[in-house]
């Protein structure tokens, strides 16, 4: 199996080798297409491809309910954002209700939000570092 | 097939496809003095000939609507980033399409186009940017960024959709969604979710959706009109307990079934998750990758107009459905972004089946590229896009990526087949676009997403477009939310 898999790979190269040499001499000044790589990758396989199962589940985080924030004691981030006041304590994130109903800082999937030199993003829903401009990505763009 | 992985990177960098590149926008005297970037694509049908319509950011003529200072945006009421080109000779030429202006009770239209042609009426196209209605406009406009408060409360509340019944010659506002339902500790919700992204498709019965990121609540919400004669309603969310953190992408099969990917998240990455509407319902959620990057940054290790050059970026992920091999298990396929142990970007692979019940990863079509001198590659931004075949003209896969090697302010583009070569799953990726210039705001921002398309047929031969930003202008200026010059240009090939 293990010499099977070997010859195959260099016939690929070889192969690999001839198409770059089609493709190189083949180029001129008028557009060309790109039919060599269609000779030799078929885009659909006669027989049934070895493939590795991906896992049925991923260790997503998944969604609580969003507690509202009451008071001013949010933290204002360096880009002039700000964070929660959930149980009149600062919190570098958002509210929500924990698994016993009460309310709760985390940052999303992060119980407690984000670190002191980190603020919450709520496009990426992750901590990032504070002085990071905009969102890193700004969404509106 | 580690050996072969690292023959198709060296050569990545050496081979040209002989593509046919031109500009859409910045060379002619209307699109000339302003920005275009970030584009979605379709095409249509009209008087017999194939139309290409592209849709970006417009910032043509916005003058009297968006000023900008180094460190400072103001937007006003009236701004439209909504505009688009459109080309009836396969690319060649370009006629500037206008812009659509806010329709009543919106302020302004703020772009993250989407494009769709109606499945029953190839002459009729559908555009949707993010909209901000009149409630939420500031009497003295908006100053920097759209958003505020903890992030998920934006100006923006909702988008706009239009329609062209002329092949995307014109647009007419059609209709504008908004989710008003009130969400805790988010407490502009009322007059509008802050949505994000933006992707449309349509069935071949005529039904057109419309799918936005709702960061207020992290959830996916897609919108359904039975016949593209507005009246779109919300309908269920395909991801209910999870929180999405990409915009969403939808794509329509031949079968009348809409998919809808989104990144989902999970502790410190994001998983790509898919979900399939049939007969009007959901199924099951599916996970189809394993951990994928996030809008991630691209580090080019230099500097223009004396600011360093760190890439912004979109949704990592593209996908699509099409004909499938023996066994029925790569029905819908897709590549996406992820990093390796050394920080740098590659493309990763997966498949399905076409009900999405078997998901497996494709090693054969992973993408790893190195640069001259063995230097590092970062790859990003994935498009896949399927032809299913039909009599006479054989089905085909095609995806394109954009990459950066070493520390210069350019990026390549390529392209490759997604296909096998004696059963084994192969890549061989061609460059389409070597050297173009990248001059991004301050931000990052560059466009962050580009569309890929299928523009038809040349005999038997498939003939695809690829869209990226065009700095060959040069690079005048580098503020905080302002690069220039930004424009629009395509790649095109036959396969």
């Amino acid at each position: 199996m293990h010499t099977h898999r070997k010859i195959s790979n260099m016939w690929l190269a070889a192969l690999l080798l001839a198409a770059s040499g089609a493709i190189t001499v083949g180029c001129g000044a008028k557009q060309q297409s790109a039919r060599n790589d269609q000779t030799q990758v078929n885009p659909v396989s006669e027989t049934q491809p070895k493939l590795e199962p991906l896992p049925q589940t991923a260790p997503v985080t998944l969604s609580a309910r969003f507690a509202p924030s009451i008071g001013d004691c949010g933290p204002k981030y360096a880009n002039g954002l700000r964070g929660a006041c959930i149980n009149n304590q600062p919190c570098r994130g958002i509210g929500i209700y924990d698994s016993a109903g009460k309310a709760a800082c985390a940052c999303y999937a992060r119980e407690g939000g984000c670190s002191e030199n980190e603020r919450c993003d709520a496009i990426k829903k992750s901590c990032v570092p504070e002085k990071e401009p905009g969102f890193g990505r700004a969404p509106e763009d | 097939m580690k050996v072969l992985a690292g023959f198709s990177a060296m050569l990545v960098l050496s081979l040209c496809a002989c593509t046919n590149s031109t500009s859409v926008t910045g060379k002619d005297n209307q699109t000339s003095g302003g920005t275009q970037s970030e584009t979605s694509a379709t095409t249509s049908f009209v008087n017999g000939k194939t139309r290409v319509v592209v849709s970006y950011n417009d910032e043509t003529n916005e003058g009297a609507f968006i000023t900008y200072a180094q460190f400072d945006r103001t937007v006003t009421a009236g701004a439209s980033l909504m505009g688009w080109s459109y080309s009836d000779d396969g690319g060649n030429n370009w006629t500037y399409g206008g812009k659509v202006s806010p329709p009543k009770g919106w302020a302004v239209l703020w772009g993250d186009p989407a494009l769709a042609t109606s499945g029953a009426s190839y002459q009729t196209v559908f555009l949707s940017n993010l909209a901000v209605p009149s409630s939420k406009m500031p009497a003295g406009g908006i100053h920097g960024y759209l958003y505020y408060g903890d992030g998920r409360s934006s100006y923006i509340g909702g988008a706009c959709i239009a329609k062209s019944t002329d092949g995307g010659a014109t647009f007419k506002n059609l209709q504008c969604v908004s989710n008003t339902s009130s969400v805790p500790g988010v407490p502009d919700t009322p007059q509008g979710h802050f949505y994000d992204g933006g992707s449309m498709a349509s069935t071949s019965s005529g039904d057109v959706y419309a799918a936005y990121v709702d960061v207020a609540t992290g959830l996916i919400d897609v919108y359904h009109s039975p016949n593209g004669n507005a009246n779109f309603q919300l309908l269920p969310t395909p991801f209910p307990k999870f929180y999405a953190v990409s915009h969403a992408k939808l794509r329509a099969s031949r079968d009348g079934s809409i998919y809808v990917a989104a990144q989902i998240l999970s502790n410190n990455t994001a998983y790509i998750y898919m979900n399939r509407l049939v007969n009007g319902a959901w199924g099951n959620p599916v996970p189809v990758s394993d951990p994928s990057e996030l809008y991630p940054g691209i580090d080019f290790g230099t500097t223009v107009q004396g600011s360093e050059l760190t890439l912004r970026s979109g949704p990592q992920f593209g996908y699509d459905i099409g004909a499938a091999s023996e066994g029925g298990n790569d029905a819908v396929r897709m590549l996406y972004t992820r990093r390796d142990d050394k920080g740098h970007l590659y493309l990763d692979a997966s498949a399905c089946n076409d009900t999405l019940t078997s998901c497996n990863r494709v090693p054969g079509w992973r993408f790893q590229g190195g640069g001259p001198n063995n230097s590092a590659v970062d790859s990003y931004n994935p498009d896949v896009v399927a032809w299913p075949g039909f009599i006479g003209l054989p089905p085909t896969w095609q995806a394109s990526w954009a990459y950066h090697y070493g520390n210069a302010n350019f990026i390549n583009v390529s392209r490759a087949t997604l296909g096998y070569v004696n059963g084994s799953a192969f890549i061989f990726p061609v460059d389409i676009l070597q050297n173009a210039a990248v001059c991004s705001d301050t931000r990052g921002y560059w466009g962050d997403y580009d569309a890929m398309i299928q523009t038809g047929w040349s005999g038997t031969s498939s003939l695809w477009m690829r869209f990226t930003t065009d700095s060959s202008a040069g690079c005048t200026r580098r503020w905080e939310y302002s690069g220039e010059a930004q424009h629009v240009q395509q790649s095109n090939y036959s396969y």
